[in-house]
């Protein structure tokens, strides 16, 4: 991919050494995103206009209204600046030794047994983590509403309902396989959601990753480098959409055929 | 099933009336409040420089983050400029670039709907591989891209903006082609000779416009995020021009001094998208009732 002409260093090594970042911020934001969405949704449609399902869909509705990096610039004055609870930049504190093996930082102190830089890593990952949550947040619990909504309607539900199965039962064992695999299609929107927020939300948090790479070489007319990250981002959105639509095939072998 | 047996069957998911009553005021109070916080936004935005002449641009360095004053409703910024001016002149920026744009990859991705919808075969392929060419990128990472190596201003936000939207409308109105152009109306329209330029612009367009104006609402909330995203990161509209995402990443520099600056920009920008998001949902419930959701 040729070098850049910054740091004359190969492309492919400037993009393997941002990649862990984004990957580990995505990946903490996805583990928030998805299981309290997902509950939102369940609660919301278990009690279908109840105060709690109102409250969730309002707030999902403002959660994608927002401008992303406003929300960061927000939690940063606030917990940062005005609270000082949390680091709102960089990785880790600065002129602190860190262990390096796989790039993603927690996992690199978990290895090494390097408590104090696992907890500094995980403070200087709230914020970000949380703010880039907040897109996949709203549309897991959208979804999840809705489809949960439409199984709960079905005939077997109410069989089940009819033998006297406890709700949370239904949910678990009777509604949940069904309501969720239209869910796997939400990836093929997740990614591209969560992908676009990393650029925003590393610039914000001075978290350097792969979207910092990107914008900081584009500031600097770095193309090779420009080039590079934005195939990166392409093949990261391609591989997930391919995931999943072999994921679907696994799961519904109704698709398989077509 | 009659009532009664929906309550036997049914009776831990029976929701008290009035709470379903608040949920579909709600929803119903949501579109209204969109459509109403639009109409406000566009009339301060279109008359509100002319009510309000303090100038957007003119600087005042002894007077700088001077909070909430009198002369200065919404305060001064990092340069002691006036920001209620800024962000009313910036939402006239924001908002037509934004609708702009979306006209522009509406129209130039229904040109290519229609295209591809009806020729069919190798046009077909052709177009929607270039399609899916555009879409295989993250939309903001695209605009970067483009706003990167055009040069910063307003006309490559306008393009960087337009250009990731294409798809989204020449895959909705060639769906809807492909649908309408089976039709026996269509047929029978063939069947008398109407020519193909008529046929699409008489029988098959009109069948096909709703979804594309539902999306297209839905469009400019997206165009108006990626737009502050632009200006925020420095590709989008230059300085002096007042443009809302650039206003934030001003104030963002004012981070720790004064944390209030960011407050106002965010919540115009905010509300600017809600609306927009609010009254498409609200399309979509008024001309789709079947779709969506």
């Amino acid at each position: 991919m040729g070098s850049s002409f910054r740091s004359q260093r190969p492309v492919a090594v400037e993009l393997s050494d941002r990649l862990p970042a984004t990957l580990e911020l995505t990946g903490a934001a996805l583990l928030i995103g998805i299981p309290v969405g997902f509950w939102l949704g369940i609660t919301g449609a278990r009690r279908q206009n109840g105060l709690a399902d109102n409250v969730a869909t309002l707030g999902s509705i403002i959660g994608l209204s927002v401008p992303l990096f406003w929300i960061g610039l927000m939690l940063a004055a606030l917990f940062g600046v005005v609270l000082q609870w949390l680091p709102f930049s960089g990785r880790a504190a600065p002129f602190t030794e860190l262990p390096r093996m796989t790039g993603l930082l927690i996992l690199d102190s978990l290895l090494s047994r390097d408590w104090a830089v696992l907890a500094d890593a995980l403070r200087h990952l709230v914020l970000p983590a949380i703010t880039l949550s907040v897109v996949p947040l709203a549309l897991v619990a959208r979804l999840t509403r809705a489809s949960f909504i439409e199984v709960l309607r079905q005939d077997y539900i109410r069989t089940a309902r009819a033998y006297g199965a406890s709700e949370g039962r239904i949910i678990r064992n009777h509604a949940a396989k069904n309501a969720l695999l239209p869910l796997v299609t939400l990836v093929g929107v997740l990614v591209p959601s969560l992908l676009n927020g990393a650029v925003l939300t590393e610039t914000v948090f001075s978290w350097p990753g792969l979207g910092a790479l990107l914008l900081s070489s584009i500031a600097g007319r770095d193309y090779a480098v420009v080039q590079g990250a934005a195939l990166m981002f392409a093949t990261l959105y391609v591989l997930a959409n391919l995931l999943v639509d072999i994921s679907y095939a696994w799961l519904d072998p109704r698709t398989r055929e077509a | 099933m009659s009532v009664m047996d929906e309550v036997v069957v049914r009776p831990r998911a029976a929701t008290a009336a009035w709470s379903v009553g608040i949920g579909r005021a709600l929803r119903n109070r949501l579109s209204i409040l969109g459509v109403v916080v639009l109409g406000v936004l566009t009339l301060l935005v279109a008359f509100g420089p002319l009510v309000w002449t303090v100038s957007p641009t003119d600087q005042d360095l002894t007077n700088r983050l001077s909070g909430m004053t009198t002369v200065h409703p919404l305060g001064t910024d990092t340069l002691g400029r006036d920001v209620l001016s800024r962000l009313l002149t910036g939402g006239r920026v924001s908002l037509s670039l934004a609708v702009s744009a979306v006209l522009a990859s509406a129209f130039i991705g229904g040109a290519v709907g229609v295209v591809s919808g009806y020729a069919r075969g190798r046009i077909d392929s052709v177009l929607m591989r270039v399609m899916e060419v555009i879409q295989s990128f993250p939309a903001l990472v695209l605009a970067l891209a483009i706003a990167g190596a055009t040069g910063a201003g307003a006309f490559s936000t306008f393009v960087a903006v337009a250009v990731p939207g294409t798809p989204l409308y020449a895959r909705l109105v060639r769906s809807m082609v492909l649908s309408v152009r089976s039709r026996d109306y269509i047929l029978a329209a063939r069947a008398v000779g109407v020519p193909v330029q008529r046929l699409i612009l008489r029988h098959v367009l009109p069948n096909s416009i709703s979804p594309l104006i539902i999306q297209a609402t839905l469009g400019v909330g997206l165009a108006l995020q990626y737009i502050a995203a632009l200006g925020y990161l420095g590709l989008g509209v230059q300085p002096p021009t007042p443009e809302w995402g650039a206003i934030l990443s001003d104030a963002q520099t004012y981070l720790v001094q004064e944390p209030l600056v960011l407050v106002a920009p965010g919540v115009v920008i905010a509300m600017a998208i809600l609306s927009f998001n609010l009254v498409g949902d609200a399309l979509r419930d008024l001309l789709d009732p079947g779709g969506g959701r």
